[in-house]
């Protein structure tokens, strides 16, 4: 895998994300589900790209993008993640369970960052809402809609430098952080993406689940489990 | 007698994904939605002081859910072309309607799609990536697109066809019991892809201890994110280093 060529399309890619999380369409390119299985198609490891897409698509889903309030950018940490394991698997620095979860690790820093880089945006965009108020007096509507795509523009280029800055960081220290960990590990890591996955679906639940729909997850659930017990029993 | 065509609306529909580009703590959606609605102030004004006074009034503060948005610019391409074929003296109407719309597109919106849609479909789309793969993203992209498409686009014409009158559809607690109901059924579907899960990774090489790593997290995860005492950041990282503490125990 080149490298250049490789920063360069994982910048694209962070841009479009970091888009159409807050900024544009919104349909959902940017979610992990979507991204991490096309980031996997693109660079010739589909299968990385499902394993990130499974882990990391739910956690993020209970930072609800209400009013002002923003949580981590779990998208683009989603994306440099990704990215990453794909990368140092090539390198072959250890094994894959071991990379993958060290990658998510450092996902989560960047995912942090992310909320600052948001925060700066959106001081951009007041900016550029006083000069719509400028625009707007002298009846010029052509710069009113230019400082909008502006502030999409913003967004997509302030995406790009994080997962691309994120992303050689990430191939300069993983590596030796890799290293540190003994291949032997690589089954007690293995069992932290069930937990990772376990997370996910408790995250999700506490969205639908109170005390007056309990009755509708826990009967379908006990239905469902004696099946699979009575199914394993008999075969 | 309509000044507005329907190609108007189809640039204010195009328009509309790009209403959070400029999104800032002050005005929120103010200079998304003056230009989502730019269409019809090309349409609708050829004198210069009426363009910078319907400018102004729509560069104010605004907010709502992305996808519902078309509900409030439908509604006011009717009632800014009203204003001119009736000839309105005061156009403050305008303002206090955008203003009285923004709570409850907002509340509704959020609950509907980030609190419900989102992590229903989520959910439902990590189990199909583990049970069909890429398939996966692509039905889930279909599905989720499907209704968020169709609420833009509904929102549009029928508000546009019902002006002020779009207020009385958007009830929040008229679509309470519509939330109420998604929530049994989402609730039941979620243990329906639990059970999923789990039949999964049976029939993996960590088939019990990945059963009873994935069941724990979940519950703990659970209790702890009800209680919102801590973020969802350092529940990972607690998360990921418990389970590699156990994967090393056993």
């Amino acid at each position: 895998m080149e490298l250049f060529p490789e920063v360069l399309m994982i910048s694209l890619i962070g841009g479009l994300v970091a888009g159409d999380t807050a900024s544009g369409w919104q349909i959902m390119i940017s979610q992990p589900i979507v991204a991490c299985p096309i980031i996997g198609l693109i660079f010739g490891h589909p299968e990385i790209g499902l394993i990130m897409g499974i882990l990391l698509e739910l956690p993020w889903l209970i930072n609800i993008p209400t009013g002002g309030v923003h949580g981590s950018e779990g998208n683009l940490g989603a994306v440099v993640a990704t990215a990453l394991s794909i990368y140092l698997v090539e390198l072959n620095v250890n094994t894959e369970n071991i990379i993958i979860i060290i990658a998510i690790m450092y996902s989560l820093i960047v995912s942090r960052i992310g909320i600052y880089l948001v925060d700066y945006v959106r001081k951009v965009n007041l900016m550029l809402n006083y000069s719509a108020d400028r625009a707007a007096i002298q009846g010029n509507v052509k710069k009113i809609t230019w400082l909008n795509i502006m502030g999409f523009i913003y967004t997509f280029l302030m995406g790009s430098g994080l997962v691309g800055i994120s992303f050689l960081l990430g191939i300069v220290f993983l590596p030796l952080l890799a290293k540190f960990v003994h291949p032997d590990f690589d089954s007690a890591f293995g069992i932290a993406k069930y937990g990772l996955l376990g997370l996910g679906f408790g995250a999700v639940a506490t969205l639908f689940i109170n005390k007056e729909t309990k009755w509708y997850l826990l009967i379908p659930l006990f239905v469902g489990v004696l099946i699979l017990s009575l199914n394993s029993i008999f075969n | 007698m309509a000044l507005i065509k329907k190609i108007d609306l189809l640039k204010i529909l195009l328009r509309s994904f790009y209403i959070q580009s400029t999104w800032n703590s002050e005005r929120l959606l103010g200079l998304g939605f003056c230009f989502c609605i730019i269409p019809i102030a090309r349409r609708l004004f050829n004198n210069k002081q009426d363009l910078v006074n319907f400018l102004q009034r729509h560069l104010d503060f605004f907010n709502s859910h992305p996808y519902l948005v078309t509900y409030a610019l439908g509604s006011i391409a009717n009632i800014e072309q009203q204003a001119i074929l009736k000839n309105w003296e005061d156009k403050r109407p305008i303002s206090v309607f955008k203003t009285r719309i923004t709570g409850p597109l907002g509340a509704i919106g959020d609950t509907l799609f980030w609190q419900l849609i989102r992590p229903a479909l989520g959910l439902l789309g990590v189990v199909l990536l583990l049970l069909i793969g890429l398939w996966g993203a692509v039905v889930y992209l279909i599905v989720y697109n499907l209704t968020h498409f169709s609420v833009r686009i509904k929102g549009l014409i029928d508000s546009y066809s019902k002006g002020f009158d779009i207020v009385r559809d958007l009830s929040l607690r008229g679509a309470q019991k519509y939330f109420r109901i998604l929530k049994y059924a989402f609730s039941s579907l979620l243990a329906i892809e639990i059970v999923i899960v789990i039949s999964k990774i049976i029939h993996t090489p960590f088939s019990w201890s990945g059963s009873f790593v994935f069941v724990i997290s979940m519950l703990i995860s659970f209790f702890i994110m009800r209680r919102q005492k801590i973020t969802i950041d350092l529940l990972i990282v607690i998360v990921v280093c418990s389970s590699i503490i156990i994967g090393l125990i056993i």
